[in-house]
């Protein structure tokens, strides 16, 4: 804030609290001091009203940061931001438009209690026409935020309010070290930034996929090494745009992915990412996709560290999704008992073993079943892409959807055991072969 | 050539910052006395001057003067003083919990006692309250168990919120008590509601609810004028003045160009601006608010102008943006000194006493503290975390069960 108020005399920023005083987390500290009450000011309780000035400002000309003083107040403000800062552009044609910078602390881990607690990108991520950006470090907090400002169109930019002072893996119990002495802490001086939209891998491997962001990075990162898995870790950074293509490269080397936020499960931004990674990596995936989220219930203030999704939790999905074919249920329940062994081998060369010999079935069964349904659909003049999911969701309700998708794995699995040998032969369960199939469809 | 002179904007400034000496200077204190008390069902047009000037009872010698008297009878004023010496003191001694690490957080309403002491003694017992989080007064005066609030801010296993709320976010349905919410103002509108309901049903009880100066500038203050007088409910409105939110001063919720009593003027009730300090102007306009809403004359807001002694809450330090002596040099004084020195000015009070009771309710306290410490503190707990995925809904749902599972409790 201080290098775009230094660089352009049209920031101003603004909110309850972060004037004189300098913000309750003092992120504005020294600010008024330097650049006057004109630029740096108080404002009234009324996060609908600064949302609101600040369209105004945008619209003659100003770049105005504003701070919602918790994630949780942001509320009282959302018709601003949804209804107006978000559509400004698009409804007048691109004559007026609100260049705001929403600032916001999010996240628990503080003992906030419900009110001080909340992680709602999610609910901002379905707006179009905002973009969403969540740091993890000092360092990308700096160049995101300068990017943020200088953007032309609404950011709210959520900051973990758990990270301030250091970061934080999860484990409460043990000290914080201070960003001072981590080297994520360090942050050069003057001008610098990280265009949004651009994720980050922070950890580099090669077994599963980890997509986090805020906390949750460094979350993602202790549970990763309790899992003791090579696996990739990426910062998202922003949430919208997000950097589709860095996730889709990772999950198609992987072919697993675990996604891991603080916020609610249930249309949490975890949702979208395991939508979009589905259709844009479905025949690379080895695995289910697993949530790693906060319960469905407000933040309870005594049952911080339950609530938290911790490190362990993350150790456990991974475990799950690199163990298993998805017949293990989260709460670590066997739907189906099958020899792990087995499950990693390859479907084709299963043939062997009782069990093997069942998956084949279960796979053929599947297989079986989506021609029939493609047929079907087909006749009906209906999109594959369409009716899949439909049907998916129908067959899981009859306790067939473990089977089905654990072939569809299966011959994705032969493939690319073929290939790695280097035979390049197509079976029926080749993506290429399946892909010529659908081309009416995609 | 143009006669237009480039504009400036105005961004109030408080009158002195740390390091300067506190000024009141700009403070008009009207003598006491010196408003009419005017029949309850007075229109609001004709008692502008209550919105601008300021309901006074006592004066510096501790005597009642003028027309806004409530004459109380002993009892009453003994009362009030015990619940008012009775919250201090429990303040103080939750705050040091904190500090020990018992509990993550508390907020005391330290010179402030008045306002929500006086109010509930005000009210009848059947009203509903819609507090905001400085409002524990109303609970003591309402004789509500000590030990219960304690465990709410222990969040221990007989706390009835279940560890799930911050300390001191009280729910006290049995005492009338709205469950408080961390959102500033959203029980403004919503006592204006429970008011139209109890009219509606053709019921005798009214609501009260609280908000801050710095809460009046959201939008929920608004809503609650709007609905209040549309539908003329049965409610009474209070914005608890005391010159600071977090570290903004009340200038910037619109105190430096008017009062906030006379935000009542536009919306066409009465608006009353009061001594929040003086346990009798709260009482008396209190009450005078209450017969006009129980008579099906209306809803009236009530401005009480006081002072917030302690710092905003526990994770706040007021030395870094107000001076440290203001508070003790605040013109209005202290709410307890002021009715003990009237209780011993009229005749029925003294030194001595006053020592005793306030070692007796400080014995009260540390009683009720051991009790309550009994059942545990914060992070103590032997609770279950699995009530936790219990009151989302009236029946938890599956998903939920499932969540239960999967975190094992
Ligand atoms: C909607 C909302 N915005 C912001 C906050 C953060 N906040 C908590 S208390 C407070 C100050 C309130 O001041 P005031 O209304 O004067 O009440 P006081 O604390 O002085 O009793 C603020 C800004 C909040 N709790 N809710
Ligand atoms: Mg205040």
């Amino acid at each position: 804030m201080d290098i775009m108020l230094e660089r352009d005399s049209n920031t101003v920023v603004f909110g309850e609290d972060v004037g004189y005083f300098g913000g309750v987390f003092r992120c504005t500290a020294g600010l008024q001091k330097k650049y006057g009450t004109h630029r740096v000011f108080d404002s009234p309780i009324a996060e609908g009203g600064i949302l609101a000035t600040a369209v105004g400002m945008g619209v003659y000309g100003l770049r105005p940061v504003v701070e919602i003083q918790f994630a949780d107040y942001i509320y009282p403000a959302f018709d601003q931001l949804v209804s107006e800062a978000a559509r400004l552009r698009y409804r007048s044609g691109g004559e007026f438009w609100a260049p705001i910078t929403v600032r916001s602390p999010c996240g628990g881990g503080i003992f906030g209690g419900q009110t001080h607690s909340q992680s709602p990108e999610a609910i901002f991520t379905h707006v179009c026409g905002l973009k969403t950006v969540i740091p993890s470090n000092p360092y990308d907090a700096k160049g995101l935020l300068i990017a943020a400002i200088e953007d032309d169109d609404p950011v709210v930019f959520f900051e973990p309010k758990r990270i301030y002072n250091g970061p934080f893996e999860g484990y409460h119990d043990r000290p914080l070290v201070p960003w001072s002495k981590h080297d994520l802490g360090e942050v050069p001086e003057g001008y610098y930034r990280i265009d949004l939209g651009k994720a980050n891998i922070v950890r580099a491997g090669s077994e599963v996929t980890v997509l986090a962001y805020g906390t949750m990075v460094h979350v993602a990162l202790a549970g990763v090494a309790e899992a003791g898995v090579d696996a990739e870790v990426i910062d998202l950074r922003s949430l919208a745009p997000l950097d589709i293509d860095c996730i889709v490269a990772s999950v198609k080397k992987t072919g697993r992915c675990v996604i891991v936020h603080e916020a609610t499960r249930t249309g949490g931004f975890g949702a979208e990412l395991s939508a979009q990674v589905q259709e844009n990596c479905f025949m690379h995936l080895e695995a289910q996709i697993v949530r790693v989220a906060g319960w469905d219930t407000p933040y309870p203030h005594a049952f911080e560290w339950e609530y938290f999704p911790g490190p362990e939790r993350v150790k456990r999905a991974i475990m799950t999704v690199m163990e298993n074919w998805g017949d293990r249920g989260l709460d670590g329940t066997r739907q189906r008992a099958r020899p792990t062994a087995h499950s990693r081998q390859p479907g084709l060369q299963l043939k062997g073993s009782n069990n093997g010999t069942l998956r084949i079935q279960a796979a053929g069964r599947g297989r079986r079943h989506r021609r029939e349904r493609d047929r079907r659909m087909a006749g009906q003049g209906r999109r594959c892409g369409q009716g899949r999911p439909a049907a998916g969701r129908h067959a899981h309700r009859q306790g067939l959807g473990g089977d089905f998708l654990a072939g569809v794995r299966q011959d994705h699995r032969a493939v690319r055991q073929c290939r790695r040998h280097g035979r390049r032969r197509r079976t029926a369960g080749d993506p290429r072969s399946r892909g010529r199939r659908y081309a009416g469809g995609r | 050539m143009s006669s237009k002179q480039p504009l400036r904007l105005h961004v109030p400034e408080p009158k002195a910052r740390p390091g300067e000496s506190p000024d009141f200077s700009d403070i008009v204190i009207p003598p006491v006395g010196s408003l009419r008390r005017p029949p309850s069902d007075e229109p609001d047009h004709s008692m502008r001057e209550h919105a601008f000037g300021m309901i006074r009872v006592l004066d510096e010698n501790g005597v009642a003067v003028g027309e806004w008297d409530p004459k109380l009878p002993p009892e009453t004023l003994i009362k009030g003083l015990r619940a008012m010496l009775l919250t201090r003191i429990y303040d103080e001694r939750m705050m040091r919990v904190q500090r020990q690490g018992k509990t993550s957080f508390y907020m005391k309403c330290t010179g402030e006692e008045a306002v929500a002491v006086a109010q509930a003694l005000a009210l009848d017992d059947g009203d509903m309250l819609f507090p905001s989080y400085r409002q524990q007064g109303l609970l003591i005066a309402r004789d509500w168990s000590l030990v219960d609030m304690m465990c709410q801010v222990y969040n221990n296993t007989k706390d009835r919120l279940k560890g799930r709320q911050l300390p001191i976010m009280y729910s006290v349905k049995e005492a009338g008590f709205f469950s408080i919410s961390g959102n500033l103002g959203t029980q403004f509108p919503q006592a204006v509601g429970w008011a139209m309901a109890s009219a509606l049903k053709g019921d005798t009880r009214i609501a009260a609810s609280w908000v801050g100066d710095g809460t009046t500038a959201e939008a929920d203050f608004h809503y609650a004028l709007t609905f209040a007088t549309v539908y003329q409910a049965p409610v009474i409105l209070n914005v608890v003045n005391n010159q600071w939110a977090i570290s903004s001063f009340q200038g910037f919720a619109g105190g430096e160009q008017t009062t906030f009593a006379a935000r009542a003027v536009g919306y066409g009730l009465p608006g009353l601006r009061v001594d929040g300090n003086d346990f009798l102007a709260v009482y008396a306009a209190t009450q005078w608010a209450a017969e006009r809403a129980r008579s099906n004359n209306g809803p009236t807001l009530i401005e009480f102008y006081t002072y917030r002694a302690a710092p905003h809450s526990t994770s706040d330090d007021p030395s870094a943006y107000r001076p440290e002596e203001e508070s003790a040099r605040w013109p209005l004084g202290d709410p307890i000194n002021r009715l003990k020195q009237h209780l011993i000015a009229i005749g029925i009070w003294d030194e001595e006493k006053h020592t005793a009771l306030a070692a007796e309710l400080d014995e009260f306290v540390r009683a009720a503290q051991k009790e309550a410490e009994s059942y545990g503190t914060l992070g103590v707990k032997p609770a279950s975390a699995a009530s936790m995925f219990e009151d989302v809904f009236k029946e938890v749902p599956q998903h939920l069960i499932r969540q239960r599972q999967e975190l094992g409790v």
